[in-house]
């Protein structure tokens, strides 16, 4: 489709470089030996300060869409300079940038020339401490990095002892060993192998370390930690307790975590004795010359997988993460709206989900909740909390196939102790009992309600404190909201055959905005960001509420303005109401 | 033609003129020869020598580098006619004077021993290299001193050592500069150096004396142009030796430098001339390029030198090409490093 600009491009791209005057076409065989696409490319010698290496430009089979790419050759070998891929390639433009398409010659003397910066500063050795900075991007390039770590563990804590399972995915790495069978358990539901845990070193260095400081053997490890780390770390080399050594190291960019393996016990002689104790009896062996036989042996490094929670809710940026992993949410109500909204909490990061509902999952369901076909006939509850726990192995989430009632009578203290209590059930009569069990129990901490209205054209999230407004101020005797969005000329809900059988029409589109509105709310009160109550309200676009048969109500628009064209959130005062049972009680 | 003057004399300078090093340590070697001859001829109650004078291409600067380093310096030993006389006043034979300075030259450290020749005593040293020693006898006749040369089973009356004297006087007077050697010596070396760029000439072609003559007489001097100046004497010496192949010794009278009036080695010096000014007429060519024409030298020398140049200087220009190339872009900003703010 694009034969013609890629012609235009190659052109272009010439017509600039052969006005150097040593300049070359590549061959066919030497474009083919990038192993990449290139469909033409131009050496050009005499650019850095090594006369003895040429720059290359290389065009993709996609250009002007894709960018050229510069190579040097010869090719150094790979980990001799930082920003030097594999067959000599530079890497000078992170891959998601965007560049100009409108002249491709233009874009190529300039990647050229920061090429020819980029080698003249590897070549003047200024540009080492890189290394350090994009640590992984080397690690994961050393070839004796083969093994796998799966990082559990606080990346910022100190050189200290924790926990390992080796499995068939790898060594599975954490703080504490109760936190590692939950992980492995919910990871791998189905496997049947106990873990086999062990304790092994986590040390800390410096700096994460250089290419040249790469160790091979047990000895440049143990050099490689400093003279403290060495000694912890030795203590379990001759204890023969791990084969496995776990590292974090902090840079300018962030912290580093990569590891090491060695074998111990790979060491047999034919007659099945142990060279290592080779001229002494069985357990004979003196400390200091099996630790001095070991230094010898070689190690194996680990590539790191951080399944830890700071790494995956924000990368170690997310101030939030770390207090939001110790939070806990009961949601009632595992539907539509209340399994989007779980979906988001525990991506963001909410470390303890209960999940409450005693209903099973229908195929009418799937188009908007975050369940599919293979849980159908099954309950949503329990089969979502499986899902979110395989998704999120290192967050504490259950299930209980319970209406409300049975699980405040059979778990009623975590009604009590939650942080925050989410109603997603739409349910007039479950949600004014729960209203009234949090006023009498004085609840102390939030308790949250979310609905929507109908066709999802808008969305409500309310969050109640100990004192002022509660649910029930925003409602008549019979649950009709004083000040309701929308308006409708016919009734929005649909009939199926079956008894009371009804929906409401909306989809995962409309629905998405409800989701988000309230899993917001629930954040911003799990972190203390709003300590009063609040009444905020998501409002469709107009389009579509009109699409659908309704508009904006004339009790809405006199007390809070017209919405207009929509599609927005708004937050409404919330007062307490006067003619409300649960304050009149009081 | 093409001008490639620059880098003809860049080639003598790198390629063709022996470095001081090489030079200094010929130097140091004749010195020693010197030296350890008169020590043994003392210790051998010998008559000793009353002078050395250097001779030969070494003596008129006129060597050029070879790649097998087949160096041959020429260090005449002058005796007195009288020291060489027994005690009957009976004069030393010429074959008895070399075999009396060749074993005084023996020396456990070399690897060959020296070895008396028919005009001369030779020393060998490593790659190819060595160093003849004529022996002569300083005669009294009319007056005037005249050297006679041991050579084979008489002595012959040589001027060797006015072969300088000569040779500077002509390079003074033809040649229109006064640095780098001045430009007849330049050009004597590089035909030289040509007439040995290929192993097979060398045993085949003419010695480098009869070249250094054929220059001397037919040298085409240009101040301005190095390239023009050895082509056409090239072309000057070539048309010379199509009538006539044979070259008088500049000095010594009666004396010839070829053999006889079809000398096969200056025949194939005309053929082999004939061969690279035909390669090098593509300098006339109206669309000669740098590239063609360093070709064309690099045969005419059996070198790469020149190519090369042309390589490296095409390199050394590449570098402000790219700062051309950056200053006339459309835009300096040619991309954005977060993709416009973008994501997903």
């Amino acid at each position: 489709m694009t034969a013609g600009a890629l012609a235009q491009s190659v052109t272009a791209v010439n017509d600039t470089l052969k006005a150097f005057p040593a300049v070359r076409e590549l061959t066919a065989a030497e474009l083919a030996s990038y192993k990449s696409t290139f469909v033409a490319g131009w050496e050009i010698p005499g650019l850095v300060r090594d006369q003895a290496l040429n720059l290359r430009v290389l065009l993709p089979e996609d250009s002007p869409f894709g960018r050229p790419r510069i190579a040097v050759h010869p090719a150094p070998p790979l980990l001799a300079w930082p920003h030097l891929e594999e067959h000599g390639l530079l890497c000078i433009v992170p891959s998601n940038a965007s560049h100009q398409l409108r002249n491709p010659g233009d874009l190529a003397v300039t990647l050229l020339e920061e090429g020819r910066q980029l080698v003249n500063e590897c070549l003047n050795g200024t540009n080492q401490e890189d290394f350090e900075l994009e640590f992984e991007s080397y690690w994961s390039r050393w070839p004796k990095a083969t093994a796998r770590l799966i990082w559990l563990c606080r990346h910022d804590g100190p050189t200290r002892e924790v926990f390992a399972w080796k499995s068939t995915h790898g060594v599975i790495v954490s703080d504490s060993p109760a936190e590692l069978r939950d992980w492995v358990r919910n990871r791998f539901p189905q496997s049947s192998d106990t873990p086999s845990i062990i304790a092994i070193p986590l040390v800390r260095l410096d700096r994460p370390p250089r290419p040249d400081r790469y160790p091979a053997t047990i000895s440049d490890l143990l050099n490689l930690a400093g003279e403290a780390n060495a000694a912890f770390i030795e203590r379990y080399i001759l204890g023969q307790e791990s084969e496995v050594v776990a590292c974090v190291a902090a840079s300018a960019r962030g912290h580093a975590t990569f590891g090491f393996r060695y074998n111990l016990t790979d060491n047999a002689t034919r007659r099945g004795g142990r060279k290592v104790e080779r001229g002494f009896r069985p357990g004979k062996m003196p400390a200091k010359i099996r630790m001095m036989r070991y230094r010898s042996l070689p190690v194996q490094g680990a590539r790191v997988e951080r399944m830890d929670a700071s790494w995956i809710h924000g990368r170690d940026q997310n101030e939030m993460s770390d207090r939001l992993k110790t939070k806990h949410v009961v949601l009632l109500g595992v539907g539509s709206l209340g399994s989007g909204v779980a979906s988001l909490l525990a991506q963001t990061g909410v470390g303890t989900i209960d999940l409450v509902d005693s209903e099973l999952l229908h195929s009418q369901n799937l188009s908007r909740h975050e369940l599919g076909a293979s849980s159908t006939g099954l309950k949503k509850a329990s089969e979502f909390a499986k899902s979110l726990r395989a998704r999120l192995p290192h967050l504490n989430i259950s299930g209980y196939d319970l209406d409300a009632y049975a699980f405040a009578k059979q778990h009623p203290e975590k009604l009590v102790e939650a942080d925050l209590v989410i109603s997603v059930m739409g349910d007039w009569r479950a949600e004014t009992w729960l209203n009234s069990a949090a006023i009498e129990t004085r609840r102390a901490r939030p308790t949250m309600f979310t609905w929507m209205e109908p066709h999802a054209a808008a969305g409500h999230a309310v969050c109640v404190q100990d004192e002022g407004p509660c649910f029930r101020c925003l409602f008549d005797e019979s649950g009709n909201a004083h000040v309701k969005a929308t308006k409708w000329r016919e009734r929005t809900t649909r009939d199926v055959p079956g008894c009371a059988g009804s929906f409401q029409p909306y989809g995962a589109i409309e629905l998405s905005n409800c989701q988000s509105l309230a899993a917001d709310l629930a954040i911003a009160a799990l972190t203390g960001g709003e300590a009063r109550p609040v009444h905020r309200t998501w409002l469709a676009r107009e389009k579509n509420l009109t699409a659908a048969g309704g508009e904006w109500s004339d009790e809405w628009i006199e007390r809070y303005g017209s919405p207009n064209v929509g599609g927005q959130i708004v937050e409404v005062p919330f007062e307490i109401w006067s003619g409300c049972p649960e304050h009149r009680k009081q | 033609m093409f001008d490639k003057s620059r880098d003809i004399l860049a080639y003598h300078d790198s390629e063709v003129t022996l470095p001081q090093a090489v030079r200094t340590a010929m130097r140091d070697r004749r010195d020693s020869n010197r030296d350890r001859l008169k020590t043994q001829l003392n210790a051998d109650g010998k008559p000793l020598p009353r002078e050395f004078i250097k001779q030969g291409s070494y003596a008129m600067k006129t060597m050029a580098q070879d790649s097998d380093d087949d160096y041959d310096i020429d260090d005449g030993v002058y005796f007195t006619r009288e020291s060489l006389q027994d005690a009957d006043g009976v004069d030393m034979a010429p074959k008895a004077a070399r075999r009396m300075v060749c074993k005084a030259l023996q020396y456990s450290r070399f690897n060959r021993d020296p070895e008396v020749k028919t005009s001369c005593v030779r020393i060998y040293y490593d790659a190819g290299y060595h160093v003849d020693m004529p022996i002569y006898r300083i005669v009294t006749k009319y007056g005037y001193e005249v050297y006679e040369l041991a050579a084979g089973d008489k002595w012959v009356e040589s001027r060797a050592v006015d072969v300088e004297e000569w040779f500077d006087n002509e390079n003074q007077r033809q040649s229109t500069d006064t640095t780098n050697g001045r430009q007849m010596r330049r050009i004597t070396r590089l035909i030289k150096k040509f007439a040995r760029s290929r192993n097979k000439w060398k045993t085949n072609i003419a010695a480098g004396f009869t070249i250094t003559k054929l220059v001397q007489e037919h040298f085409s001097p240009n101040a301005d142009r190095e390239d023009k100046a050895v082509r056409d004497t090239m072309k000057n010496i070539h048309a010379r030796l199509q009538w006539n192949l044979e070259v008088q010794h500049p000095v010594t009278p009666n004396a010839m430098l070829t053999d006889g009036p079809n000398d096969a080695k200056t025949a194939y010096l005309r053929d082999r001339l004939k061969e690279t000014l035909d390669e090098l007429a593509v300098l006339d060519e109206h669309d000669c390029t740098s590239r063609q024409a360093a070709d064309a030298w690099d045969i005419a020398f059996d070198t790469t030198f020149f190519s090369q140049r042309v390589s490296e200087a095409a390199k050394a220009a590449n570098i402000t090409v790219l700062d051309n190339l950056l200053s006339k872009r459309e835009q300096p900003r040619q991309y954005e490093k977060e993709g416009g703010g973008r994501f997903a």
